[in-house]
């Protein structure tokens, strides 16, 4: 099924993709984070400015995100060497009065904060600003061991909430509107799936009805995190434990291989749909 | 697991085992290069090496040494490197005892006598915050240019050695007789003037991942050797630590993959030094 | 003075040198020689613990033979805050079931970084699965507690429970083990990095922006 990655993420490359909330990444601190293949070190300094970089020191390749942030500067836990939010090295503590090289720089890449997420783009990002929705508060980032592309799915087809056991839907229509969002309908789940990775929740099911936004962002092949979130005020605990209870039961086997007579439909639905373009223009 | 290749790497002489942790009548097996070996320890106490697979290979030769088994795949062209202090009294030799590092072996020599993470890496002890600045050393090539060594390296340690009472400058010479073996020479804290001995015999098993079989001639009659031991099983932990997670696991030759600073003298000149050897297990010679 | 049987690289050791520097409790380290001598295994040292391991505590008249027992007995005779073994009953449900989880399914981290350090060598497909496993359930709960506003594993404040945990969870790498795929947890153990007195161990890696 996904591939390299996943297909969808490599027609994409250029997309942003949500890897943290932002209350999840304090002043001072930093965090590792895997988007694309690739090991990232995403960081906010004392003042707030937030940075993802390759996850690699460009003098001996430690990862960064075994450093410490001190101010509005990274420290590298090998030797000591400090980098400015721009990336440079600033500083190398085995020569205190040399002047760092100006090669000596880590990897940035783009970064947005947008609606209570940070969002990385891997390459040159095709949109300005990630497509975020205010109306929605992060509530997890639950990592999955499944492509992307199957995880789509499976938020897709599979109502996620609180006291539910996941039955597979005897019906799924599947359908494309106007906007180029793929949709589906079930007894208990209407799901709208845009790209990057967007897929819009209302489910209806014997405990009541609920929303919520799954983002999935791709992290390395057979893997991906799901950034959850809802609507304010509605019960995150409840829905954080139906999450976990939904990662257990995507991976039975049953599960499974409906899901992947499901994944089969979703393929007919998105033949090639690329991010950052017009509905109809060639990518 | 695929025997390497790579001649130049299987024209050496690796330190496998240490000969006191195989009994008599006993076996151990291990793998070197790529090679699954059994080392046998007959009943007489003499050792003997046998390819696990691979008949048609060259013969491997056994020696030992240091208290050490040393094999060969291949055909050296030199003995195993000389180290005149064993043969002095007055120094104590510490087992070290053997570390896995899932890195190549040339990440580990490197990191073995490089200075300027001592204050990062092993605050307190070989190094600290206040005083990371790393003077100025010079790098030499012995032997026919077949050892590299730098010498003249000093820092300011705040605990160089178990037997250490309070901070001192200590000046160290590193020898590097071969890519996979290093040596330090350090100043002596209980016999000033003399030095003490530390080294690193590595055994590769495949390109990212060795076994590192260590030894301490040191002039220190006082401490125990759990003492001892635990002052240098810190510091290779904590090496270790930053090793297993480097990127690329295999060493990078090309002068630009890696940006080295003036203190990395020693590095660039290993890392010319392996390049020129015409060496490819454990390196990543790509550009970019 | 409080003697310990210690070894540097024992994570168990580890969790009771913290809790003594974070108590503020001294005590006299006795050495052992565990690799390569191996010297827990010996007679001599059968003799003091039978069941062959550190750490082991000796407190006046006492000899204290297991980790958790050694950590309830710190926090009981030197806590004066009485925050480190909460006396609730819920928090102390809760205090226990983590020593618990420590002790037996954290156990296979502590194996597998050993056995990585002194033999080489990685974990089966089947020992990395359960080590995840093991790491999700702890993501799991610390997720759930940032949005209830309980930031560590038995209540409001740290207590033994953290310590117990610490050390095989932050030291996971060094057996082979990647926490990339758990950020509550990545802030969790930036949290304990954070309390005041906190020491490390070769493999945690200090808060530098503190002592730089």
């Amino acid at each position: 099924m996904a591939s390299d990655v996943s297909n969808l993420q490599l027609r994409n490359p250029w997309s942003w993709y949500p890897v943290v909330a932002s209350a999840d990444l304090n002043p001072g601190t930093l965090l590792p984070v895997v988007l694309n293949g690739e090991k990232l070190a995403v960081w906010r300094s004392s003042k707030g400015k937030v940075n993802a970089w390759h996850d690699r020191c460009p003098h001996r390749g430690m990862r960064l995100s075994f450093g410490a942030v001190n101010g509005e500067t990274l420290i590298c836990p090998y030797h000591g060497w400090t980098f400015g939010d721009d990336a440079r090295c600033v500083r190398i503590p085995a020569h205190p009065n040399v002047i760092p090289s100006r090669a000596a720089r880590a990897r940035l890449l783009p970064v947005a904060e947008v609606d209570g997420h940070i969002w990385i783009c891997s390459g040159e990002p095709a949109r300005s600003e990630p497509d975020a929705d205010s109306t929605y508060t992060p509530v997890r980032t639950l990592h999955l061991q499944l492509g992307m592309e199957d995880a789509i799915v499976a938020f897709l087809t599979l109502p996620c909430a609180a006291g539910v056991k996941i039955q597979p839907p005897e019906d799924v229509d599947w359908s494309t509107s106007n906007t180029g969002a793929v949709v589906t309908r079930s007894e208990t789940l209407t799901a709208s799936f845009t790209l990057p990775s967007s897929i819009f929740c209302e489910t209806t099911t014997e405990t009541g009805k609920g929303k919520y936004l799954i983002r999935i962002q791709p992290t390395e092949p057979g893997g991906c995190a799901v950034q959850a979130s809802m609507t304010a005020g509605s019960d995150y605990v409840a829905f954080n434990r139906a999450l976990v209870a939904f990662r257990a039961e995507i991976a039975q086997d049953k599960i499974k291989s409906w899901l992947r007579s499901a994944f089969s439909k979703f393929e007919a639905a998105v033949p090639v749909l690329v991010d950052g373009l017009t509905q109809g223009e060639a990518p | 697991m695929t025997r390497t290749n790579d001649q130049v790497a299987l024209d050496e002489w690796y330190a496998v085992a240490f000969t006191a942790e195989i009994p008599k009548g006993s076996s151990e097996t291990t793998t070197l290069l790529g090679q699954n070996l059994t080392i046998h320890r007959g009943w007489d106490g003499a050792f003997q090496c046998a390819l696990s697979d691979g008949a048609s290979e060259t013969p491997p030769l056994l020696k030992e040494r240091y208290g050490f088994v040393w094999v060969s795949l291949g055909r050296p062209s030199h003995d195993i490197v000389a180290i005149a202090e064993f043969e002095q009294s007055g120094r104590r030799f510490i087992h070290r005892g053997r570390i896995g590092v899932p890195s190549s072996g040339q990440r580990v020599i490197e990191n073995f006598f490089d200075l300027s993470h001592f204050s990062f890496v092993h605050t307190g002890t070989l190094g600290g915050y206040d005083s990371a600045e790393v003077p100025k050393y010079s790098v030499e090539y012995r032997e026919n240019d077949r050892e590299l060594w730098a010498v003249g390296c000093s820092f300011v340690q705040p605990k160089a050695s178990a037997a250490a009472g309070g901070a001192s400058t200590i000046y160290y010479d590193y020898r590097i007789p071969s890519p996979f073996i290093s040596i330090i020479y350090k100043d002596s804290l209980v016999k000033v003037g003399k030095k003490d001995l530390i080294g690193l015999f590595v055994q590769p098993h495949d390109e990212e991942s060795c076994t590192v079989h260590s030894f301490a001639l040191v002039h220190d009659e006082q401490n125990s050797p759990a003492h001892i031991l635990h002052f240098y099983h810190e510091i290779f932990a904590q090496d270790r630590s930053i090793l297993l997670h480097q990127r690329p696991k295999r060493l990078p030759v090309h002068p630009r993959r890696e940006i080295p600073t003036i203190s990395d003298a020693s590095s660039i000149a290993y890392r010319r030094w392996l390049d020129r050897s015409g060496l490819q297990f454990g390196l990543d010679r790509t550009s970019n | 003075m409080i003697r310990l049987y210690d070894y540097i690289l024992s994570a168990d050791c580890y969790k009771v040198r913290l809790l003594c520097a974070l108590l503020g409790v001294n005590y006299a380290p006795v050495k052992v020689n565990v690799h390569p001598g191996r010297e827990h295994l010996s007679p001599d040292f059968v003799r003091i613990n039978p069941r062959q391991s550190i750490p082991v505590l000796e407190d006046g008249e006492r000899r204290i033979c297991d980790t958790n027992a050694i950590l309830i007995h710190l926090a009981r005779r030197y806590d004066q805050s009485g925050r480190w073994l909460p006396k609730d009953d819920t928090s102390l449900d809760h205090v226990m079931e983590w020593l618990g989880f420590a002790a037996k399914e954290l156990d296979l981290l502590q194996t597998l970084r050993m056995r990585s350090i002194t033999a080489g060598g990685e974990p089966s497909p089947q020992e990395l699965e359960t080590a995840h496993a093991y790491l999700t359930i702890i993501e799991d709960y610390l997720a759930e507690g940032e949005l209830t506003a309980r930031p560590w594993l038995a209540g409001q404040t740290p207590t033994i429970a953290d310590i117990a945990v610490f050390p095989p969870a932050a030291l996971a790498a060094d057996g082979g083990v990647a926490l990339d795929r758990y950020p509550a947890l990545w802030r969790w153990l930036d949290r304990v990095k954070r309390l005041d007195g906190f020491i490390v161990m070769p493999g945690v890696f200090p808060n530098l922006a503190a002592v730089v």
